[in-house]
């Protein structure tokens, strides 16, 4: 994981200095900037492995800069920065797409933690998958490569949050995976999402793969555990 | 708590109708006259000239009683709307303030504390040995020195708030602060590229409270350097005009950025654009330098869009004799 790139967003000097350093002492490469509408061009041009964001900044400020990146289907992942950490603006940078919210002051050793975390999770999705690259449940069929679904030949593109779950449980199929460990694949440790929000995107997919979503036939609920998928 | 802005439009929805009910009763009384002559037309009644006559002149006299008295109900209405609207208007932006200033002092007081202790923090887990550690502990009582100036602007703020400020008002000749302030502030600024120019007039003499007044400068400079562009320039100076002694304050920055020069001295008020936001301050300043001359029985302006750019702050005291 060392050497990776990472893009730290933050005006104020003192603090996008010492934050810089600690994590180049961790062997990740480094770059700062302390404009919101600078960070948009440099993310643009070449994605960082992460972001680390601030809120308050000029030129454009970080829910700014998350909301466009993710308009623009801009996957880079996002790690909130800010002194603005009560939990509507918690809550506020997550739905805009940020993965992680870190409210200032902090720890070093847990701002370490979580870069860590988010990379593991960012790797985890990028790397291959144990059962290639597609995946088969009866008629409808599964890119993970492109995130397009096939179903009687109509063709739909999948969110990244999507393929994510499905990719959790079409690694153990016929095991059942716990709402918090799909949690922490997807969406991390320290979840924002309850886990009903898990149900709302497992009910997605089964009203776009399984021939009949209310009796399904492939993702299955495991009454007070989680989800097995039987392909 | 009840939405305001509810509130609001609930008012808005109620006051209208009962506006749109006394003009439909106006056109209702207005067409009385008219209706009544049709109705008895229509049963057969037939009036002679003199009858018809009484008819529309006791017509037309309770026409004008209803008018003038609706239109005066209608008026009190609209007047007391509009005070209405006035006051929650009012409110609504002082809350808004409000909300803004929260916002702006926990960056403000946060970020200092944020870095200070990553600095110290590193020291503390051996990730900054040598020149690195002198400079991590530099920072970090640089970062402590500027949470400890913004503590001292919140709390000198709330006691002049709280209760008229106790000064000790004396002779003071405006040039020898000019000169302490710059020459203070030229020092604490070096770093930045900023250059703070004397523009100064011998004897202004004013009745001044010197450590007020020292803040009120010290705030001003420390404001146009803040907001002063690129290595920003600042021409600090005294004069006269007409009976008054004048001190302002002058510097080359981009301006206020539309922001009203009078509304700059309200409490929380800050500018609106990205920069002025992003440059920190929670709009305590200006209002603890506005408070502070009022108390001095000076009076302090704003002047924007000047030939040159900038902005220029202006303090008018009364001349005093020097001190014999």
């Amino acid at each position: 994981m060392s050497g990776e790139k990472l893009l730290v967003v933050e005006d104020e000097v003192h603090l996008a200095e010492v934050i810089a350093d600690n994590l180049e002492l961790e062997g990740y490469s480094v770059d700062v900037v302390g404009d919101g509408l600078e960070a948009l061009d440099r993310i643009r041009a070449a994605p960082p492995a992460l972001v680390l964001l601030d809120v308050m900044l000029p030129g454009m400020d970080g829910f700014g800069v998350c909301a466009t990146l993710r308009a623009e289907k801009v996957d880079v992942p996002i790690l909130f920065l800010t002194a603005r950490s009560d939990a509507d603006d918690r809550i506020r940078g997550l739905e805009l797409g940020g993965d992680d919210y870190l409210g200032k002051p902090f720890e070093l050793r847990e701002l370490m933690l979580r870069v860590a975390a988010i990379l593991k999770r960012a790797q985890w999705a990028r790397s291959k998958t144990t059962f290639g690259d597609r995946l088969v449940l009866g008629e409808a069929s599964v890119d993970f490569k492109t995130y397009a679904a096939s179903v009687g030949g109509k063709v739909y593109q999948l969110s990244t949050k999507e393929i994510l779950i499905l990719r959790a449980l079409a690694e153990h199929p016929g095991d059942v995976i716990s709402r918090a460990e799909i949690l922490e694949r997807v969406w991390g440790y320290e979840a924002f999402p309850t886990e009903r929000t898990i149900d709302n995107f497992i009910v997605r997919l089964r009203r776009l793969l399984e021939p009949d979503p209310q009796n399904p036939r492939y993702i299955h609920t495991v009454r007070g555990t989680g989800y097995r998928l039987t392909p | 708590m009840i939405d305001r802005r509810k509130v609001i439009v609930l008012y808005w929805g109620a006051a209208s109708f009962v506006v749109a009910l006394l003009v439909w009763w106006a056109f209702f009384f207005g067409r009385q006259g008219t209706l009544l002559a049709e109705r008895m037309r229509a049963a057969g009644v037939q009036l002679d000239d003199h009858q018809a006559a009484a008819l529309d002149k006791a017509v037309s006299e309770s026409g004008r009683m209803f008018l003038s008295e609706g239109g005066t109900l209608c008026a009190l209405l609209l007047v007391s709307m509009w005070f209405v609207m006035r006051t929650l208007t009012r409110e609504l932006a002082l809350e808004r303030r409000q909300k803004n200033f929260l916002s702006a002092i926990t960056h403000e007081l946060r970020s200092p504390i944020a870095s200070a202790r990553l600095y110290v923090e590193s020291v503390l887990l051996g990730r900054a040995d040598g020149p690195k550690r002198d400079r991590y502990l530099q920072r970090a009582m640089l970062d402590l020195d500027r949470l400890r100036t913004r503590v001292d602007d919140l709390l000198e703020t709330a006691r002049v708030n709280s209760s008229k400020p106790v000064l000790a008002l004396e002779p003071i000749d405006l040039a020898t602060v000019a000169r302490d302030v710059v020459e203070r502030l030229t020092r604490e600024h070096a770093a930045r590229g900023a250059r703070i120019e004397l523009a100064t007039e011998p004897d202004v003499h004013v009745r001044a409270d010197m450590r007020a007044l020292d803040t009120v400068l010290a705030n001003l400079v420390s404001n146009a350097i803040k907001y002063g562009g690129k290595d920003p320039r600042v021409v600090v100076g005294t004069g006269h005009a007409r009976s008054k002694a004048l001190l302002f304050v002058r510097d080359f920055g981009p301006g206020l950025g539309g922001a009203d020069p009078k509304r700059i001295f309200e409490p929380f008020v800050r500018g609106d654009d990205d920069d002025v936001r992003a440059k920190g301050g929670v709009g305590l300043g200006l209002y603890l330098v506005r408070e502070l001359v009022t108390a001095m029985d000076g009076r302090v302006r704003a002047e924007d869009g000047l030939e040159g750019g900038g902005t220029r702050i202006e303090i008018e005291f009364a001349r005093a004799e020097a001190k014999p």
